[in-house]
């Protein structure tokens, strides 16, 4: 019983990108520990007095390297072991994200987009407001089908969000799969599945840009980043716990008690496991079944490759002036980093780290067509990109509030790109060595910018973000909508 | 409106079967889990993602989000968000509830639709909340959501 309650605490944990939040009831998830779990929490932390632990205490420890420790793990039922293992890694989980979204390129195309999509609406809300507000989502909203013709200024406005909405959609924004209509079978003329690591998977388009694969039995859903942003933080967890039980074969117990209790098929999302799954397969596994079979260091192995090829496909830049969407799509890149890894391991071509292998990948035969350019080209136009829309906030964003919230954002990803463009792939927080990637900071600067407690956006900047996930995406009541549209704007 | 949903008169017939089948099994959400499933199917036909009628928070990455797979998983996770809107001291229901007038899960309906700001092709989801409602009685379908955001069982 108290597995199934730390798991209903843990599916309620989240980080909200938008505001840089990570919610999560802590004191819930203490209170609901099993006794035993509890017990066992006390003595992995070696903690003396009670209070809130230190982060030392968290993750200051292995417990292979404790006898007591591993002794008592060993004597506790399965699902108090799932307990301990979910208390002890729910927040590397929602930091690996805090930190994508904020040190990646990819993390600046999104942060851009939300900026540009607030700035659009802070034009199109009033035009919009001059009338009554209309039913249904705002994603799908056709001004042309209203009986009267909008005004040539309204469907600039309109377009302006619209269109950005609908990117963000696409890339997984709001965790809602756009209407049907939008997914398309199909790369084009391209309608053959997509063979990635020997295994078929069927092509499709979504709202004309995004070029990925369908998820099998799982209607309306595709491979879309947040796919790629749960497998990091899930292998970082995984890495995590191979860590604390020594980085063998003891680690294998521990690891499938993690994921048959957290990440079964029945209740979580496809996202977590999709990508694991891929890559075991090729293997001639799912990923379950490889845990249990293959040899520990090569699973470790394959949770590098997860870890490294997902951090590749994170560093697609927003939209550059001289490529097409194809060069933005992290997508893309990942195929081509899965298959590369996957191709050199066949070939037993060994890498001395795996920025050497991202380096081979950008120089690789397939590098043109994927429009891949040189990493440090990258940073330096995706830092440029958040000083730019930095200097737009600051002349054009009018509530103080907001305008705040951004510059904050805006600041942190030019400061930490702009820090990275020396080291290229290189990256201590990006790809940390055991999963946790707090322990991979190595200055102040990036501690300030970080650390999970650095920020806190105002109610009024999780309100809006709160709506807009709403207003865009969900069905809610047009009374509803107009009034927190005057709200804002 | 897609062909393959229902209509108002349709989806009023099925809640007040739902209803009917809730009580005839002592209280079983069964009947109610089952027809979800094909209220789910209905709006994925109509080309809706299940997600846009589920009211959210800030877009949020988590942990192990959950993922209904069924009728019972979804009612699971949306059951909570109905109860909130539905149950709110200033909601339609609760003046209903303390009218002392009969009410059948078919009349349920429509108001259903309209608290929860449902597209139409989503009325076949209507309909088993109507007849969940409708055969616990609303007193028995509020009072067990969080205290504070529901309408007091004796007021």
């Amino acid at each position: 019983m108290s597995l199934q309650k730390i798991r209903e605490i843990l599916q309620s944990a989240a980080y909200m990108p938008g505001s840089l939040q990570l919610e999560i009831q802590r004191q819930a998830l203490w209170n609901d520990l099993s006794s035993g779990a509890k017990a066992f929490v006390w003595v992995a932390m070696d903690k003396e007095k009670p209070g809130r632990a230190t982060f030392d205490e968290m993750y200051g420890h292995v417990w292979a390297e404790d006898e007591m420790t591993m002794s008592l793990f060993a004597g506790m039922p399965r699902d108090e072991q799932a307990e301990v293992l979910g208390f002890f890694t729910f927040e590397i989980h929602e930091l690996t994200h805090h930190f994508d979204f904020l040190t990646t390129p990819f993390g600046a195309n999104f942060h851009g987009k939300l900026f540009r999509e607030y700035r659009a609406m802070q034009r199109f809300a009033p035009l919009l407001l001059a009338g009554p507000v209309p039913a249904g989502r705002f994603v799908d909203y056709d001004p042309f089908a209203q009986a009267q013709a909008p005004s040539q200024d309204f469907i600039a406005a309109w377009r302006e969000v619209h269109d950005i909405v609908a990117t963000l959609e696409a890339l997984g924004d709001g965790g809602v799969p756009p209407h049907a209509r939008n997914i398309a079978l199909g790369w084009g003329d391209e309608l053959k599945p997509l063979v990635l690591l020997n295994h078929p998977l069927d092509r499709v388009m979504v709202r004309g840009f995004l070029y990925t694969v369908a998820l099998p039995d799982e209607p309306g859903w595709y491979l879309r980043p947040s796919a790629i942003l749960e497998a990091r933080a899930l292998v970082h967890c995984l890495k995590w716990i191979c860590k604390l039980f020594g980085k063998d074969e003891r680690a294998r117990g521990p690891i499938l008690t993690y994921l048959e209790s957290y990440y079964a098929s029945e209740f979580a999302a496809p996202d977590y496991r999709f990508l694991l799954d891929v890559l075991a397969l090729g293997w001639g596994k799912d990923f379950l079944s490889f845990v249990q079979a293959a040899d520990m260091r090569l699973v470790q192995q394959l949770l590098m490759m997860m870890d490294a090829a997902c951090w590749y496909a994170l560093q697609a830049p927003p939209p550059m002036p001289d490529a097409s969407a194809v060069r933005s799509s992290p997508i893309l890149r990942l195929f081509h980093a899965l298959r590369f890894f996957y191709s050199a391991f066949g070939n037993r071509h060994s890498y001395s780290h795996a920025v050497e292998a991202m380096t081979a990948m950008d120089s690789a035969d397939e590098a043109a067509a994927y429009e891949l350019i040189d990493i440090s080209q990258i940073l330096n136009f995706s830092a440029r990109f958040a000083e730019y829309l930095q200097q737009l906030n600051d002349h054009e964003i009018l509530d103080p509030v907001l305008r705040s919230h951004f510059d904050h954002v805006l600041g942190v990803q030019h400061r930490r790109l702009t820090e990275r463009l020396p080291k290229g792939y290189v990256s201590y927080s990006g790809m940390p060595e055991e999963g946790h990637p707090v322990l991979g900071l190595r200055s102040d600067e990036e501690v300030n910018d970080l650390a999970p407690d650095a920020y806190e956006a105002s109610p009024r900047v999780r309100d809006w973000l709160s709506f807009r996930n709403n207003f865009m995406y969900r069905h809610i009541a047009s009374s509803d909508a107009a009034r927190s549209l005057r709200s804002f704007f | 409106m897609d062909e393959s949903s229902l209509t108002l008169r349709e989806s009023e017939e099925l809640a007040d079967q739902v209803a009917a089948q809730i009580r005839q099994q002592g209280g079983s959400l069964e009947p109610a889990y089952q027809a979800f499933e094909t209220g789910i199917a209905q709006l994925q036909q109509s080309g809706l993602p299940l997600e846009s009628i589920v009211p959210a928070g800030e877009q949020g990455l988590g942990f192990a989000a959950r993922h209904p797979k069924d009728g019972k998983s979804f009612w699971a996770i949306y059951g909570k968000i109905v109860r909130k809107t539905l149950c709110a001291k200033d909601s339609k229901l609760y003046v209903l509830a303390h009218s002392g007038a009969q009410i059948s899960a078919a009349s349920l309906v429509g108001m259903i639709m309209a608290a929860l700001a449902l597209p139409i092709a989503a009325i076949g989801i209507a309909a088993p909340i109507a007849g969940i409602i409708a055969s616990l009685g609303i007193d028995a379908f509020c009072e067990y959501t969080e205290p504070g955001n529901v309408a007091p069982k004796n007021p």
